[in-house]
């Protein structure tokens, strides 16, 4: 329990003046509700007698009205405890969730490389529970069942100590039960979760990929790999619903037996006169209250046990060096667009590079094209511009300034990119394209629009830039969504732009129409434009040529046509027959 | 506020009666258990009820009388009913979860099989975020009803009863005291507590936007790291946050008013049962064993209550929930098989449009009119403006929708004609998006041939040229793909996916912008490996590169949703029209510089 209080000691100190008072309304609430049964036995025994005797019911009334009061007092009491608890609990979430999220936005490429959708979420969702749960309940009944079954003890020793330590006898047996059956039940709370989890992955790996699914036509592989981990999260259920099923009736019956107990040994004492009938009624009602640690006591300790899981799996995230820390740079002027690659490495993985010692550089303002077969390492070679990943050996200059020492915001706002898988948000179009600028007028809009070729399509819209884009951009073809990515990229007017093959899915003519756009928004701005088709390629003033992450060639496309080996190849491959289609169309003309 | 409460009964019960007719069909199949279930539920009531008035006998006539025998004859007929309460108790939890997870279970399974039914156009209509919460907190609403309440409609009546029926019993006179108690109990457990499983569900609701908003900044990061949008959506995310913070700011407090009216209620009727207790005992009328069993009794009065309250909330809530199931349950898939669709075909690989329409929507018309032939052995390629409707016609040809009008005809036969599963597992597609599953390379490509051998995989592979590029891979075959693929590049994603298709051996392969992301060297090695395989059989291709289309034996060029040309590549270079403007944005001699 105090790992958990101090992991997020940080977030509960604004609060815990809140927190103490809480904690104090709990325990002069427990103390109150002692007052009752001491009440009724002292109405049993004195009063009951005393009113038959005397026929004076004044001192019934006191007694009675003693009882009702100390009721209200002990309602009042709950009231503040239960607010100030809860309060606590959502607060202190609350600036958890934050800074999990803000952390979540920082964290590196190379995090979200490795991390699963489904297992964030369920630290964000499952997790944050838990820990609400345990600020809102979990402290309150850990030290509830502490002190109240102290208390009563004492309580019963001091009334009579023989039919006290009789009943105490069975405690530490129940005690050993009850935590025997919280470990296993907190075992199986957690595969209960993991199945869960579990199962949630498999449907979202399913829905996403239903279109592939259908069109495979193995819907019932699906089912069955479905079935599986419904079949398990079925067990995973059964076996925690079970537990309790067993758990329930036993902590009854341990209330039960008390009774019993009491009612037999009580009843023997009351007899022979060592004991009074009131003591022994006083005695059943606080076998009524140590229910209720009793009752608790499993739920409580699996509680705490799987926040303490929890909040290590929360920890972990949030201890995560990210971005910012990196960000120490403080430059934040106007890029000029001068770039320097010196001895650049890479790798993902430490033992496999990707960018073998890449040295060149890119004049401010010139436009260069990166060609290379598939997995030579051309995103990866983009993805260290923007500081996605950082290299791993050498440097990259930007207007002769190392790029750790840019902000990374100023770098990055400057930075036009349009990376080579589509990701649209379920937005608006509009809203969509005003991404990076969410301030723009929709005249920006529409000119960014309009740039990348789109605004036609989009006006002809029913809800023009107001419609509602589908889930990653369902709805539109595969060259409407690159088009709004493009004007998304656009609208930043970033000093330089970075095109990771994204016009492979448009048609020639409205590819071309967008390259004629670009050359003018780009004259003066540094451009870099991946691309498998020549005719893309030959915009560029100067083409880089990698091969399995190094440069094998950088040079323009007419000298390249003449000493690069796979330029020419690719070359010859695509323009195979233009020739004799200049001359068909040549003498067509004529 | 009774107006309420019985306007509240009254609406719980029209939907509790359309839901369970709804959930008959999972109950029937359990209804022995069910039974059986009850019947221990009425144990453990028996039980409950008779505790307190076995101990008032055993204080009444054993102990305060001095009667040591009876006292024991009391005390070994209450060990009897603990033991009787202890064994219906355990039963009845242990039947009613097994049914309730029998029945969670089976909704699951009908709901996923359901869902694998459906057509594209469910999909292009319900985002994933939205299936799934059918399938998990839909369910799970349903979970808590049958976990806690699947006993509470008949059992807790009872109990109710009971202790007032015990009551009653035990002493006219002081039972007046459920004059003062049952009134109150009704008003805070039926009134406040409705209240808050109203305030409850406008909190689950703040909380899926909060966790629909983290669900779409996971998966789209990369976009916001690009733009630095981080601020602003760090920004967004605590506004979400905070409205759903001030919604339980307004919720607990009720929580608070709940449980501290039962606590003052609880005790105040205590301080009642004494008062009255004492003026019975005053003038002779009760016992104090009676009175001890009023305290037991006043007590338990509210445990019933709240666990009936509890469930018609409940049960509210799982009627919206069960809504919501059975709306997806009762979605019809509109691409169906006629009754006496082929079963037991070989597709020879002919496949014609004739006067096909098409439309998403009824104002968007995309295909106004397609007729085609494509036989069989036949390379067919689409070119055409982005949005002008290729990959519509394909998903035609794979009969994802079906057409608005006029026909798609596979052989001779309409498409309809055919049994779904056995016409997909004769073709195959490569879209436009290549789909990586978590996995391994191998689980990946064998996704289209469930149960493919390694060796099968290999060939394929091989016969591809992608083999080499596998091996190298850190762990080759076996090497683990992140989500969606995160650790490969676009390219070879692709190729995974022709290598997928390719795997089935369709007679129909449908390429949809399959080779956009290839390399030309790779597109050449793969164009050379398919036309051997793909002799006999029909291929579509969808592409924008010359190189990728020049060699198909018809190209249809669409427009505005007509064929404007078709013929082989020299035939439409000949006329000079649509087709040949595309082509010259690929020449070097038609650059628009040197124009
Ligand atoms: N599921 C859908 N719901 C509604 N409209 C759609 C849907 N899918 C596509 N459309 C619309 O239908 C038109 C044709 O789309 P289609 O995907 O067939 O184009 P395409 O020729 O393949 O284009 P591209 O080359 O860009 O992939 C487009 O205007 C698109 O917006
Ligand atoms: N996140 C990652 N983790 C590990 N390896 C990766 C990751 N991303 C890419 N790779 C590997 O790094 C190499 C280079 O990938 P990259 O995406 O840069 O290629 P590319 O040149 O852009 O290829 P394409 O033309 O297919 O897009 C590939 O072998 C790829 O498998
Ligand atoms: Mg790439
Ligand atoms: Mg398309």
């Amino acid at each position: 329990m105090f790992k958990i209080l101090k992991t997020f000691a940080v977030y509960s100190r604004p609060y815990r003046k809140v927190f103490v008072l809480a904690n104090t309304c709990m325990v002069i609430m427990d103390f109150t509700s002692y007052l009752v049964p001491v009440l009724i036995k002292y109405a049993t025994d004195t009063v009951f007698d005393r009113v038959t005797e005397t026929g004076d019911i004044k001192i019934l009334y006191i007694v009675g009205s003693a009882i009702i009061i100390s009721g209200i007092v002990r309602g009042l009491l709950s009231h503040f405890m239960i607010r100030s608890y809860w309060f606590v609990s959502e607060s202190v979430v609350k600036d958890i969730r934050n800074s999990l999220y803000e952390k979540l936005q920082h964290l590196g490429a190379s995090f979200y490389a490795k991390a699963r959708t489904g297992d964030l979420m369920s630290r964000l969702t499952t997790d944050i529970q838990l820990i609400r749960n345990f600020y809102a309940f979990g402290v309150e009944h850990r030290l509830r069942i502490v002190l109240i079954s102290v208390t009563i003890l004492i309580i019963m020793l001091y009334q009579n100590w023989r039919l006290a330590l009789v009943v105490y006898i069975f405690l530490p047996i129940v005690y050993l039960v009850i935590v025997y059956f919280s470990n296993k039940l907190q075992k199986a709370v957690m595969r209960k979760h993991e199945s869960a989890g579990e199962l949630n992955s498999t449907l979202q790996e399913n829905l996403t990929g239903i279109r592939i699914v259908k069109a495979f036509a193995v819907e019932s592989e699906q089912k069955k790999i479905f079935e599986k981990s419904n079949r398990t999260l079925f067990d995973a259920d059964l076996a925690v619903t079970t537990l309790q099923a067993h758990l329930n009736p036993l902590l009854q019956l341990t209330g039960g037996v008390g009774t019993l107990v009491i009612l037999i040994y009580g009843g023997y004492q009351v007899i022979h006169g060592s004991m009074t009938l009131g003591t022994l009624i006083g005695f059943m009602t606080y076998i009524m209250i140590i229910r209720f640690p009793l009752f608790i006591l499993a739920f409580n300790t699996s509680l705490v046990s799987l926040a303490e899981g929890a909040s290590k799996r929360i920890n972990e995230i949030l201890v995560l060096k990210d971005q910012r820390e990196s960000d120490k740079g403080t430059v934040a002027d106007t890029i000029k667009g001068k770039l320097e690659f010196k001895n650049v490495t890479f790798g993902y993985d430490d033992d496999q590079p990707v960018l073998r010692d890449l040295s060149f550089s890119i004049n401010s303002g010139e436009k260069v094209a990166l060609f290379g077969l598939n997995g030579s390492g051309k995103s990866s070679l983009i993805s260290l511009i923007p500081r996605f990943y950082c290299p791993s050996n050498g440097q990259i200059l930007l207007d002769s300034i190392p790029l750790p020492q840019w902000s990374l915001e100023a770098l990055r706002l400057q930075i036009g990119t349009v990376l080579q898988e589509t990701f649209l948000f379920s937005m608006t179009i509009g809203e969509n394209i005003a991404f990076g600028r969410p301030d723009a007028s929709l005249q920006e809009i529409k000119k960014a629009a309009s740039r990348a070729q789109i605004d036609q399509f989009i006006e002809l819209l029913p809800d023009g830039y107001g419609t509602y884009v589908g889930e990653s951009g369902s709805g539109l073809s595969g060259g409407q969504r690159q088009r709004i990515a493009i004007a998304r990229a656009l609208l930043q007017n970033p000093r330089i732009l970075i095109l990771d093959d994204c016009t492979s899915s448009l048609d020639p003519q409205t590819e071309r129409n967008i390259q004629n756009e670009l050359r003018s928004l780009m004259e003066g701005r540094t451009t870099l434009i991946i691309a498998q088709r020549i005719s893309t390629l030959r915009l560029a003033d100067r083409i880089i040529v990698l091969d399995r992450g190094m440069i094998q060639d950088f040079d323009s496309h007419d000298n390249l046509l003449k000493k690069n080996e796979l330029y020419k190849a690719t070359y010859e491959t695509q323009m195979v027959c233009s020739e004799s289609i200049i001359e068909d169309s040549l003498s067509m003309r004529s | 506020m009774s107006n309420n409460i019985k306007q509240a009964a009254k609406n719980s019960d029209k939907s509790a009666l359309k839901l369970l007719s709804r959930l008959f069909p999972y109950i029937k199949t359990n209804s022995g258990g069910i039974a059986v279930m009850y019947f221990f539920s009425l144990a453990n009531v028996a039980a409950t009820i008779a505790l307190p008035f076995l101990i008032q006998k055993g204080i009444d006539y054993g102990i305060a009388p001095k009667n040591i025998d009876y006292l024991i004859k009391i005390s070994v007929i209450t060990a009897v009913v603990l033991t009787l309460q202890f064994f219906s108790f355990r039963y009845q939890g242990k039947l009613m979860m097994k049914i309730g997870n029998v029945i969670l279970y089976s909704i699951r399974r009908d709901l996923f099989n359901h869902i694998q039914r459906l057509s594209f156009r469910f999909f292009d209509k319900n985002k994933t975020g939205n299936i799934m919460t059918r399938l998990t907190v839909d369910v799970q609403v349903l979970e808590e009803l049958l976990m806690t309440g699947l006993d509470t409609v008949l059992v807790d009546v009872i109990m109710i009863v009971g202790i007032i029926g015990a009551m009653l019993l035990l002493d006219l006179k002081l039972s007046l005291v459920l004059l003062f108690v049952l009134p109150l109990l009704v008003m805070i457990v039926f009134g406040l507590q409705s209240k808050i499983v109203r305030a409850a569900r406008g909190i689950q609701g703040r909380l899926s936007s909060v966790n629909a908003f983290l669900n779409e900044s996971l998966s789209g990061v990369m976009v916001t790291r690009s733009f630095a949008r981080e601020e602003r959506n760090i920004q967004l995310f605590e506004n979400y946050n905070r409205s759903y913070y001030q919604n339980t700011r307004r919720f607990y407090p009720l929580h608070a008013y709940f449980w501290q009216s039962v606590i003052m209620l609880n005790t105040a009727s205590t301080g009642l049962v004494i008062i009255g207790g004492g003026l019975l005992i005053k003038n002779g009328q009760v016992t104090l064993g009676v009175v001890a069993a009023f305290l037991t009794y006043v007590t338990q009065l509210f445990q019933p209550m709240q666990k009936i309250s509890n469930m018609l909330n409940q049960l509210s809530r799982a009627y919206a929930s069960c809504e919501r199931i059975f709306a997806v349950l009762d979605e019809k898939p509109d691409i169906v098989e006629v009754d006496d669709a082929l079963k037991d075909f070989k597709l020879t690989g002919d496949v014609s449009f004739r006067d096909v329409k098409f439309h998403y929507n009824p104002e968007e018309p995309i295909l106004k009119g397609i007729s085609f032939d494509a036989k069989a052995g036949e390379t067919v390629a689409i070119v055409g403006h982005t949005g002008s409707g290729k990959s519509t016609i394909v998903h035609l040809i794979s009969r994802f929708y079906d057409v608005t009008d006029g026909a798609v005809l596979i052989g001779s036969r309409d498409i309809r004609n055919y049994g779904i599963a056995e016409y997909r597992r004769q073709t195959a597609v490569v879209m436009q998006e290549p789909q990586i599953f978590s996995g391994s390379v191998y689980d990946n490509i064998s996704f289209s041939v469930p149960g493919a051998t390694h060796d099968e995989v290999i060939s394929v592979c091989k016969v591809l040229g992608i083999h080499d590029m596998i091996t190298g891979f850190p762990q080759g075959y076996d090497t683990p793909m992140g989500e969606r693929g995160a650790n490969i590049s676009i390219g070879q994603k692709q190729l995974l996916a022709f290598a997928r298709a390719m795997l089935r051996n369709p007679r129909i392969l449908i390429l949809d912008e399959a080779s956009a992301y290839l390399d030309t060297r790779t597109e050449t090695m793969v164009q050379a490996a398919l036309s051997k395989i793909m002799e006999g059989r029909t291929t579509f291709v969808i592409a924008h590169r010359l190189s990728t289309i020049r060699n198909a034996d018809t190209i249809y060029v669409l427009d505005q949703g007509n064929i404007a040309e078709s013929g082989t590549h020299a035939q439409l270079v000949n006329r000079n029209g649509i087709y040949m403007s595309f082509l010259k944005q690929n020449l070097p001699g038609f650059d628009s510089d040197s124009d």
